[in-house]
């Protein structure tokens, strides 16, 4: 193996791995990592929260905890059904939270949808530091004001703290022109971008809500005007999933789908470079946002070069891997007037001791590790180089980075793009 | 450059002319092809010998047309060649003649101007390799810019690779059909 150096001005940095955040469940099986509680029930690729009966109640919360605090991007579909006769109600919530109770949590019957509490109940009967949007069938009032109306989005939030179906402590609501009880398939789509809170209806190009608001500094009480905290997150990461309930008079509740991914930032940054490398593992594309991403023995791992915008199409580029201990820290070579810790994260020093292998280029057509007669280049369209996980490093605690290099003219002082780095860490 | 050398495969009789309508450089029946593009537009000629200029932007895509090679390990190689000189191919013990591997590993042909290169080596012909290249569903790609130090020599720019096909022959062994640049 090869050791190469780089004529880059190394500038020292240090960065936090995050795990990797993202999953989809077009339906729901046996197999799904999630718990159910209460009245809720499996069947059908669907799951039923609440079924049309009196003083149902259910939830459903995903096994795990997820990042949320960089942003996330969710889309759930539903379906509500009231039967003839009944005037339905109550409704169904998306639940983010980070109570004790865990995926277990299911709070009270009719308009507290699940999650929230009576008066009468006792303290902490809800959910504590929680956000929640709610879906809510059912036109009440409580704790001195009123929904606006029996077809309503609103986001609840009361900080660290119980937080309550009164609209007292919503961020905001809107009631949609599409009756979301109409025993028709609905998608709610939730965008969190630290500082904005966003509901997306059926599809809709525009929020159909949207409110300031961030896990960190919290939002506003727009009835009351009075500020709430943000929540108390476990690193960034909260319990994800659904309550619903029923009252006096009650509706069908069925969740149908649900995708999830972190927004989180990649935990080792490469340079602002028009150049990517998407993975995939077994022939799935990775969604994680962070790319540290697991892997194991013999897995086939997909890489694919390109160029989003198409602005490094037919630049030389080099790839280079290094096997690491997982865990180890690592700093970025950061080009010179470029802003750390975005560069180049592969270790060139030898000094590190977690880096068990010098910086191997498999691909080079910049020449750094001697250079070839055919020197690769990026192809419009992406260039594909597959690979498997080499057995001998399975089950030893290792991570197999993997970072590349293009020519970017003009992008900097030496004409450099570097795209983020991935780490497979491999099981 | 390294020199290599193919073990186990059979040198044959030449196969000099082309065959109609088929690849002047035949490999075997693999379930394994390289699509060429120039400058981002695909190659169909049929016997796989394509003119080239100095600077012109080379791409490849390896693929299973049927999908019987997808994840197998495979090696491409290149070899600097004069144009017209005679090529014998290397036909693996069993299979029908001239299909097999073209490019020259014995070291006595004048008109061959390098050793085989792999610039792909799943295999390991080259030596092993740590990330060894594998077949993509879809194809894995190659690319590359023809070098401006071999235009204007009447030097042909050979390509062909092998991957791994069990059961394909008795080496297991897959080989598509060579590719001629001819470098103007």
């Amino acid at each position: 193996m090869r050791r190469i150096t780089l004529s880059v001005t190394a500038l020292l940095a240090l960065v936090v791995c995050t795990t990797a955040q993202s999953f989809n469940f077009p339906s729901f099986t046996g197999t799904t990592p999630a718990t159910l509680n209460g009245n809720a029930f499996a069947g059908g690729g669907g799951v039923r929260l609440a079924a049309a009966m009196a003083s149902t109640k259910g939830s459903l919360f995903h096994n795990s905890q997820f990042e949320v605090v960089n942003g996330f991007d969710t889309t759930f579909s539903f379906k509500i059904n009231v039967p003839l006769g009944n005037s339905g109600a109550d409704g169904m919530a998306f639940v983010i939270h980070n109570d004790p109770r865990g995926t277990t949590f299911l709070g009270n019957h009719a308009a507290a949808l699940g999650y929230s509490a009576f008066a009468t109940s006792p303290a902490g009967t809800g959910v504590l530091n929680a956000l929640v949007v709610e879906i809510d069938t059912f036109a009440g009032s409580f704790g001195g004001y009123a929904d606006g109306s029996s077809n309503q989005l609103s986001i609840h939030t009361n900080g660290v703290n119980e937080v309550s179906h009164s609209e007292g402590q919503s961020l905001g609501r809107v009631t949609p022109t599409t009756n979301m009880s109409n025993n028709t398939v609905h998608t709610l789509r939730v965008l969190y971008l630290p500082g904005t809170l966003s509901l997306f209806l059926n599809g809709a190009a525009t929020p159909t809500l949207s409110v300031p608001y961030s896990f960190a500094g919290g939002g506003t009480h727009d009835l009351p005007n009075t500020p709430v905290g943000g929540l108390s997150l476990n690193n960034g990461m909260a319990w994800l999933g659904f309550t619903a309930s029923c009252g006096g008079s009650f509706e069908d509740h069925d969740l149908l789908s649900w995708s999830f991914t972190s927004l989180a930032p990649p935990a080792w940054p490469g340079n602002s470079s028009d150049f990517d490398c998407e993975v995939k593992v077994n022939g799935t594309v990775d969604a994680t946002s962070d790319r540290v991403i697991g892997a194991s023995a013999l897995d086939v791992i997909g890489l694919r070069f390109h160029s989003p915008a198409g602005g490094t199409d037919s630049q030389l580029f080099s790839a280079f891997y290094q096997l690491v201990v997982t865990g180890a820290a690592l700093n970025s070579l950061v080009v010179p007037g470029e802003t750390p810790p975005g560069g180049f994260w592969l270790d060139t020093t030898g000094m590190n001791p977690g880096a068990l292998t010098g910086v191997v280029p498999y691909l080079d057509g910049l020449g750094l590790g001697g250079g070839g007669f055919l020197t690769p280049l990026v192809i419009p369209g992406g260039f594909n180089y597959g690979f498997v996980v080499p057995p001998s490093i399975g089950g030893l605690g290792l991570s197999l980075m993997l970072q590349a290099l293009v020519v970017d003219p003009g992008l900097n002082s030496l004409n450099l793009g570097i795209d983020d780095a991935i780490e497979l860490q491999i099981n | 450059m390294r020199r290599f050398a193919l073990i186990g495969l059979l040198l044959t009789i030449g196969a000099l002319s082309a065959v109609a309508q088929g690849p002047t450089w035949p490999g075997n029946a693999t379930d394994f092809a390289c699509e060429v593009k120039i400058n981002g537009l695909i190659d169909s000629t049929p016997s796989r010998v394509l003119t080239v200029n100095a600077l012109d932007i080379v791409g490849l895509r390896f693929h299973s047309p049927g999908g019987g090679t997808d994840n197998q390990l495979f090696s491409a190689f290149y070899q600097l060649i004069y144009i017209g000189v005679p090529l014998v191919s290397q036909v693996i013990p069993g299979e029908t003649p001239p299909g097999g591997f073209w490019l020259d590993t014995s070291g006595t042909n004048p008109g061959v101007l390098t050793t085989v290169v792999p610039y792909l080596d799943g295999i390991g012909f080259g030596g092993p390799a740590f990330l060894a290249p594998v077949l993509l569903p879809g194809g894995s790609d190659f690319s590359f810019v023809v070098p401006p130090i071999i235009a204007g020599q009447a030097i042909s720019l050979f390509l062909q690779a092998v991957i791994v096909e069990p059961g394909l022959n008795s080496l297991d062994l897959g080989i598509d059909d060579c590719v001629e640049l001819q470098v103007i």
